[in-house]
């Protein structure tokens, strides 16, 4: 059920990229000299941590009494009996606590900069539920936290700008260029090559400079870990296939990363947008090319000059120019299959969800949902086809009540 | 190191002269007045221009030198209009010429293939930000064979161990970033420069210069106490992002790097 062409037997994921950080030819460290330190010295603090029993047994614990997992996994009967197809299952990130898989990084990288001694935390967000958790994470482990956010984000997604102020966090509107996520991205780098020495950046998402798309994919693990023995626990056999929307790209390689060597077919959903026409959406694989960008060699919207293309979502968690290393590699290994949703049809799931099954889908999450509903019909009755639910869609009725009076 | 490198940097720092290098963007105020600014500099006597290649997102620059980027693509900047651009100086002057941007459109055109061009149209040395000397290998590689530079940033965050790496491939000159930040002019040099720079100057060979936040001919002064010159870029972008006629653009920038270049005599 894997990607044609693939011999599973002969493909071995990779437990950590090179030593120069690359995951094959992507990933990397292309980051101006004065952060290299940090980012040496965040790799340090990182290989340390993620053996250290003490530093394992804090995160863990967290995840289990602050965030509330395990996370369950639910099938939605009801959606899958009107579909005809494969038995929709969902992992249910949505229950966690600050409402979506973000929470289990910030946690980490928070608890990481307690032990590097940093007191000043800084961190980009889209749809805002990173910076909901970075708020959450710095609040609870008493960190100074000053959130980077695109003004068009800030106003789609304006309840969470005031959840952040509520925890204590500094939100900063950024009114340069296109003022969606890569801009918030610039901006707090922009703060981080400034304060570097005092300060780190709980990158969001499995993207930017090495040690990063790593280290990120590490925290998110737990979700694919948890959710591969609950459904062996449940239906005493693994899902036929499992499906995650994919921004930067951090809750898609959580979720794959421990059926990377099972036969199970992966499908990373991105942004169709309003079109594939130039700057309409953020479907990198659909017509992207490999280029440099925020630290990071991966597929990249761009034009033939090398300038960085605008890109559009409905969803702002998906709204970006780039994607994760990792994701670049798996998709020219051709282990995980990248496919697009556009907005109408992530809307559509939002709606079909909602009623048929009394969840709100986040935006993004909503994406995973629509290739779900589109594509169950392709499998047998008794396959199980697994769909992350990244977040819940509270955040997102402003933009979605919206979409409804146009 | 090329000869032009050679010739202008050799001998004066062998009169115990400092160099003077400025940073432009390429295609502001406009494509042609980009060659008038770089050929005013060359004639004010500046050491090296530091020609920017315009890219959309330079995270490592403040908002002057963003909206310089933003500015030069906006008038039509491509690779190929910039070499261009660098014909049109080089047609007239002789003075060392820095490619500096970030690594993504330098990438996009094909490392190699940017590096003949670069060579051919009369380009120096290049400076890439967002190429660390780790990710260097491919740069390195193709400027050796067009006989240009590799340069390369230090900070003050750089630990020996690195400023030894990066005194392996540094050619021409050495860039080091006078505080942590990104571009853009500020009143105050910081404390520990002069320990800073005495460090880098101990384990590279290549001259140094220092940069980031430099606009008076006093703070010029002060950092070629230590240095082997001074960069000033944003200070000078922002006078070529003003909204006035350009042959009164030219007189503010002549007005401000005259000075400045009398600073390190």
């Amino acid at each position: 059920m894997h990607a044609p062409g693939l011999e599973l037997e002969s493909f071995s994921p990779l437990v950590e990229p090179d030593e120069r950080g690359r995951f094959g030819e992507f990933g990397g460290k292309f980051a101006p000299e004065v952060l290299m330190p940090a980012l040496e010295e965040l790799e340090a603090a990182w290989r340390s941590a993620r053996v250290d029993p003490e530093f394992l047994a804090q995160f863990h614990g967290l995840l289990a009494d602050f965030v509330g997992r395990p996370s369950p996994v639910y099938e939605a009967k009801r959606l899958s009996d009107e579909l005809g197809g494969a038995r929709l299952v969902f992992k249910r990130e949505d229950l966690n606590h600050t409402g979506a898989h973000k929470i289990n990084n910030a946690l980490g990288q928070c608890l990481l900069v307690k032990k590097m001694g940093k007191h000043r935390v800084i961190a980009e967000t889209g749809a805002g539920q990173h910076g909901v958790a970075t708020a959450t994470a710095c609040a609870l482990m008493d960190l100074e936290c000053v959130i980077y956010m695109g003004r068009v984000d800030t106003e789609r997604q304006a309840v969470n700008v005031e959840r952040m102020k509520m925890l204590g966090a500094t939100v900063v509107p950024v009114d340069q260029g296109t003022r969606t996520l890569k801009d918030a991205v610039n901006e707090a780098m922009r703060d981080w090559v400034t304060n570097v020495r005092d300060t780190h950046y709980v990158l969001g998402t499995a993207y930017g400079p090495h040690p990063f798309p790593w280290m990120v994919r590490e925290f998110q693990r737990v979700i694919g870990r948890e959710a591969r023995a609950q459904i062996l626990a449940k239906f005493g056999k693994l899902p036929a296939c499992v499906t995650a929307c994919v921004g930067g790209g951090s809750n898609a390689i959580g979720v794959m990363w421990d059926f990377l060597t099972d036969p199970v077919r992966l499908v990373g959903v991105e942004a169709g947008g309003r079109s594939l026409g130039e700057g309409e959406h953020a479907a990198r694989f659909a017509t992207g090319s490999v280029g440099i960008f925020q630290g990071s060699k991966s597929y990249l919207l761009q034009d033939s000059e090398g300038q960085v293309l605008g890109t559009h979502s409905v969803s702002a968690g998906l709204d970006y120019a780039s994607v994760g290393a990792e994701h670049a590699w798996l998709h020219d290994m051709g282990r995980v299959e990248y496919t697009y949703a556009t907005d109408d049809q992530a809307l559509a799931a939002f709606h079909r969800l909602a009623r048929t099954e009394g969840i709100l889908p986040a935006l993004e999450s909503s994406h995973a949902v629509a290739w779900a509903i589109e594509h169950a019909v392709d499998f047998s009755p008794s396959d199980i086809l697994l769909v992350n639910l990244s977040g819940r869609g509270d955040k997102d009725l402003h933009t979605v009540m919206g979409a409804a009076r146009v | 190191m090329s000869d032009r490198f050679q010739a202008r940097f050799g001998s004066k720092l062998a009169r115990g002269q400092k160099l003077f290098v400025a940073y432009i963007g390429a295609g502001v105020p406009g494509l042609d007045e980009s060659v008038e600014v770089a050929l005013e500099l060359a004639r004010l006597g500046v050491d090296c221009i530091e020609f920017g290649l315009p890219f959309s997102d330079p995270y490592g620059d403040g908002s002057v030198n963003q909206a310089a980027a933003e500015a030069g693509l906006r008038n039509g900047v491509t690779v190929p209009v910039y070499f261009d651009l660098i014909r049109k100086i080089r047609a007239k002057t002789d003075i060392p010429l820095v490619a500096f941007g970030y690594s993504n459109p330098v990438w996009k055109f094909g490392v190699e293939a940017f590096a003949l061009e670069a060579s051919a149209a009369g380009i120096d040395a290049m400076l890439l930000v967002d190429i660390p000397v780790e990710e260097s290998d491919e740069l390195d590689a193709a400027c050796a064979k067009h006989g240009l530079a590799t340069t390369f940033l230090t900070a003050p965050t750089t630990p020996r161990k690195r400023l030894e790496a990066i005194a392996q491939r540094a050619r021409g000159f050495v860039y080091h970033v006078s505080r942590t930040g990104v571009t853009g002019e500020q009143s105050d040099l910081s404390a520990t420069l002069g320990e800073e720079v005495r460090l880098v100057k101990s384990i590279v060979r290549s001259p140094v210069v220092v940069g980031f936040g430099l606009s008076t001919p006093e703070q010029v002064h002060e950092v070629c106490q230590v240095a082997d010159g001074a960069v000033v870029g944003s200070a000078i972008v922002r006078r070529t992002l003003q909204e006035k006629p350009f042959p009164e653009i030219l007189r503010d920038v002549a007005k401000l790097v005259g000075p400045l270049v009398e600073a390190c005599r």
